[in-house]
């Protein structure tokens, strides 16, 4: 993935973050407009963000989410858990969609409908309000519906809820000139953290006839659901008066709804839809009595009538209805009417519509259709209709008979089920076969097998496809309450109790890791103490067994040391594509511009490297890169006169070579021409006639790295800035890299640039010169030998030696480093000379004596003391002493 | 020489996106995470030819800097311009108040914010 884009997501990640704990922190503090303005920051930055980026479904959100914010924190909209809610599932769907992009570097088109939900819910919460005394629930009045005074909303109560006997008391009381009121009381979400305690609120309404509590949507899973949020309704019936109510909810007005109930709506007969004989004769007759005025023989009638039947029926439900009626409002003809009429139909009676004064249903062809449940048969001793949740608990049992049998406590079991199974015989009123049920129950235990119930529960409820699945969601009333959420709610399972993923990396400050470094370093030195302990022990105090335990000592702490700084140096590691990736876009850019046709190839985008390294590749890169552009690949035509294909091409290649990243940048373009080199390095006094003689063609290409040289005749616009490829030279060996040029005339330029992985531990030889010790770094070290002083040979007041062929200047590191104390030969009259490469040539340092070569941490110097250009940086000895690393092309 | 332009912005992606985007055309790039730290940068002897600084930073806004900016010696005449999201015309007239050269809405692209340097910067 591209490192903006992994940037992007690694800063989104913490914004979430951020937004969470701020609006968390708003709860608590809800006025806080400094909270409100980094809530806002946060959310801004990620939309801003996101425009770099072609994220449309991520940008909406959030372009929602900022509006919304700026709303909330120039005081437009009130700050309020809701609002809080919906931006954390905003910002949740944006979390989703980051961890898509991690995964999958894009995002997946299926959550446009998401986007644009989520971005809604936002917007419908930025509407202008009037400040208001109330504060956090102003704001949730756009969202709970402001019933307005429909005809009659009587008629949509589910009134058929309430109990029969609440129904007839309520009735009673309509009757006797109380007002009746459904109330329905909504409590908000976060109403726990106002203060409310809906549940004692609903129960003390004034007038209290019955009441229910519903939950507003089917229940989550028990991880994610909120015991702080409120999510259910109450319906209450009371008869106290509106004032009474009003009074009573004048806490939460915008939470309730009163609605006046008319008595004859609570006329709801409820029961078992089947059985019992066809009234088809009653109704005639009583419809006679009733038009006669005979209320007694109409009372008489009925009550005879539910005599003979079963009392759970609808139809005795009815008739007990029309015996109350006829009680308490003798002469409401109208409404026995009904009632009688409905008998025919087993319908409810629709009183609404008659409160209307539309009297289309009473008409002739009533009886013209039998309901299809009286033709059932009636020697199912079972109801065949089974409501679900009996359907469900049946279910149930079965599936525990299923069980394995093999447990000891299967008595209790089957006891359990047998009780739960005559529990529901009961509620069904299939009474008759309680008997054999315990008969079954009797032989499960005799046999110590679940069988027999199983054997039972077969014959008498078939087990159909529709009982097989448990499902609490039947059970459950759901009501729609949410407003605009038509769609069902998408939980990004991220609530707090769910698994907890965390970022898979985290920020570090780079100083923190530099310490670490710089800590291990020491560590690694200071263990360096212990091979010299050892030899103390061994030499000075003659204690040998002591010597080997702290060697063997020594060899463990080394392992762990090493290890530690294998894995530290591996945090600093960056892939090289942080540098790789702005090339195909400058390439394509830099050759339009010339009017050039150059393909890029990049190879080994993964090759990692320290970060300092990384970084420090970038300007050379783009600078040698500019240069093939520009110097190297011809114009189109000039290619094909060529016989080159039209399309230049530039690979650029990296590679790990042992401890070293090796970079290869190549191009198929002109080359560079040797003699013009030579000329040109002539002409500006780069080289002297001397040299020019014995240069190859390899060694004059290379002069394009020395200082003040630039071949392009004409400073192009690109290149040639006035930093030319000395610049990249340099930069490269500031981080101890290497560089080659190689070229062909016509073919094409290849450069290699060979960078240590880590520039954190140096390797040294340690030298000694006038009792002092100094470190050479590793790198420029050739050789080292010993030379006979009789090989000194002294050529114009300089000293030189020959070695295999070639002449070397000799110079003493002691007066180099400005002490006049000639060095010191061994035994045998040899002196140790240091061979270094300086550019192309090698120079002998003359030393008195060669040490080991040590890993150490360079620590450049500080201070009054980063003046002194002799030295490179100091070090720690394993014994404690600081060691001097000797620059060895600047004391040359 | 290359110009070099200090680039100020909370959001490190922001700043890794201006920061590729100058550099890819020549430009040396600092940058600062707010105000604060800008000045403090500033203070310590970075010369940026141009500052381009976004507007709503935490510790330090782009407003405040730039007033801060103008009240430093040697920095009363560095064109500044402020990038940010926001585009109400009085934001950008209390910009322009302190001191602001230019204004740009992000997000903006590479080409289009050349072009705005190349005026705002002469020889760029």
């Amino acid at each position: 993935m591209n490192p903006l884009l992994e940037q992007f997501i690694s800063e989104s990640r913490e914004s979430l973050q951020g937004i969470g704990e701020k609006l968390m922190q708003l709860e608590k503090e809800p006025e806080s407009s400094e909270l409100m303005t980094e809530l806002f920051r946060f959310v801004h930055t990620l939309k801003g963000n996101s425009g770099l980026f072609d994220l449309p479904e991520l940008t909406r959100v959030l372009h929602a989410g900022e509006d919304l914010m700026d709303a909330v924190r120039n005081g437009e909209v009130a700050y309020s858990p809701l609002l809080a809610d919906r931006l954390l599932d905003a910002m949740d769907f944006v979390g989703l969609l980051c961890d898509e992009i991690d995964t999958n570097g894009s995002t997946d088109a299926k959550h446009v409908n998401n986007s644009v939900r989520l971005a809604d819910s936002l917007r419908q919460l930025i509407v202008v309000i009037v400040p208001t005394t109330e504060g956090a629930s102003s704001a949730v009045v756009n969202e709970l519906p402001i019933v307005p005074e429909q005809p009659d909303p009587a008629n949509q109560l589910p009134l058929s809820d309430i109990p029969e006997e609440i129904s007839m008391a309520a009735y009673r009381a309509a009757v006797t000139g109380k007002p009746l009121h459904w109330l329905a009381y909504s409590p908000v979400e976060e109403c726990f953290f106002q203060g409310d305690d809906p549940f004692y609120q609903a129960r003390q309404t004034p007038g209290i006839l019955w009441g229910d509590i519903t939950a507003r949507t089917p229940w989550p899973k028990l991880a994610e659901l909120d015991p702080y949020c409120c999510v259910l309704d109450f319906s209450i019936l009371s008869t106290a008066t509106l004032e009474e109510l009003q009074e009573y909810y004048r806490y939460v007005p915008d939470q309730v709804r009163i609605i006046p109930v008319p008595g004859s709506f609570l006329i709801l007969p409820q029961g078992e839809p089947n059985g019992g004989p066809v009234y088809e004769d009653f109704v005639a007759d009583a419809l006679k009595m009733l038009h006669a005025n005979n209320i007694a023989g109409l009372t008489h009638a009925t009550r005879s009538m539910l005599d003979v039947s079963n009392p759970n029926l609808w139809l005795s439900a009815a008739l007990r209805w029309l015996l109350l009626v006829i009680e308490l409002e003798p002469d409401n003809v109208f409404v026995c009417e009904r009632i009688l009429l409905s008998l025919r139909t087993m319908t409810p009676p629709v009183w609404h519509e008659l409160a209307g004064g539309c009297d289309t249903r009473i008409n002739g062809d009533v009886n013209s259709e039998l309901p299809h449940n009286l033709a059932q048969e009636e020697s199912e001793p079972v109801p065949a209709m089974l409501s679900p949740e009996v359907t469900a608990l049946i279910a149930a049992q079965r599936e525990i008979l299923s069980l394995p049998d093999d447990i000891a406590w299967l008595a209790g079991r089957l006891k359990s089920v047998a009780a739960s199974l005559s529990g529901c015989l009961h509620a069904i009123g299939a009474n008759g076969i309680i008997q054999s049920l315990g008969a079954a129950l009797d032989e499960a235990l005799a046999q110590r097998a679940s069988a027999p119930l199983l054997h039972w529960l077969d014959s008498h409820f078939k087990p159909s496809v529709d009982a097989a699945p448990f499902l609490p969601q039947s059970v459950q009333p759901a009501t729609t309450t949410q407003i605009g959420q038509s769609v069902e709610e998408v939980k990004y399972g991220r609530r707090a109790e769910d698994s907890y993923s965390g970022p898979k990396s985290i920020k570090v400050d780079q100083v923190k890791i530099d310490r670490l470094m710089n800590l291990i370093g020491e560590m690694v030195v200071a263990k360096n103490a212990l091979p010299y302990l050892a030899g103390r022990a061994e030499n000075v105090f003659g204690v040998r067994d002591l010597s080997r335990e702290i060697k063997s000592q020594y060899a463990v702490i080394n392992r762990i040391a090493e290890e530690m700084q294998d894995t530290i140096m591996q945090v600093r590691m960056m892939p090289v594509s942080f540098v790789f990736q702005r090339f195909p876009r400058l390439v394509r850019d830099t050759s339009h511009k010339l009017g050039k046709e150059v393909n890029l190839i990049l190879e080994g985008e993964e090759t990692e490297a320290d970060k300092n390294i990384i970084e420090s590749l970038g300007d050379p890169l783009v600078h040698i890169v500019r240069n093939s552009l520009d110097h190297g690949v011809e114009m189109p035509d000039v290619r094909r006169a060529l016989g080159k294909p039209a399309t230049g091409t530039i690979f650029i290649r990296a590679t790990q070579e042992a401890d070293r990243v090796v970079i290869e940048i190549r191009d198929d373009g002109k080359g560079i021409d040797p003699e013009i080199i030579k000329r040109l390095a002539l002409e500006k006094g780069i080289i002297d006639n001397e040299r020019l003689e014995r240069l190859t063609d390899q060694e004059a290409v290379n002069l394009v790295f020395a200082a003040g040289f630039s071949t392009a005749s004409v400073i192009s616009d690109l290149s040639g800035r006035g930093v030319g490829m000395d610049v990249v030279r340099t930069a490269i060996e500031k981080v101890n890299g290497t560089l080659q040029l190689e070229s062909e005339k016509g073919r094409g330029t290849r450069i290699r640039l060979s960078l240590p992985l880590s520039m954190a531990v140096t390797n040294v030889m340690i030298v000694e010169s006038n009792n002092q010790l100094f470190g050479v770094p590793i790198g420029s070290v050739v050789e080292t030998v010993r030379i006979p002083r009789a090989d000194i040979h002294t050529i114009k007041k300089n000293q030189a030696t020959v070695l295999r062929g070639r002449i070397v200047p000799l110079k003493p590191l002691n007066s180099l480093l400005g002490q006049h104390v000639p060095p010191r030969a061994n035994e045998e009259d040899e002196l140790a000379v240091l061979i270094v490469s300086l550019g192309d040539e090698s120079v002998g340092i003359m030393v008195d004596n060669f040490r080991e070569t040590v890993e150490i941490i360079l620590k450049p110097m500080t201070g009054v003391l980063a003046g002194l250009s002799a030295y490179a940086g100091s070090a720690l000895l394993g014994d404690g002493s600081v060691l001097m690393v000797l620059d060895i092309k600047e004391i040359l | 020489m290359a110009k070099t332009i200090m680039v100020i912005d909370d959001s490190a992606t922001m700043r890794l996106s201006l920061k590729s985007a100058l550099e890819l055309n020549g430009f040396k790039v600092e940058c600062a995470g707010d105000g604060v730290l800008a000045l403090n940068q500033l203070k310590i002897g970075v010369k940026p030819d141009l500052i381009i600084t976004d507007i709503n930073m935490p510790n330090m806004g782009g407003l405040e800097f730039i007033k801060n900016l103008r009240a430093l010696p040697g920095f009363r005449f560095v064109p500044v311009l402020a990038l940010t999201t926001e585009s109400k015309q009085e934001k950008r007239d209390e910009a322009k108040k302190n001191g602001a050269t230019g204004w740009l809405v992000k997000p903006v692209t590479g080409p289009d914010l050349v072009k705005v340097i190349k005026q705002v910067l002469p020889g760029a």
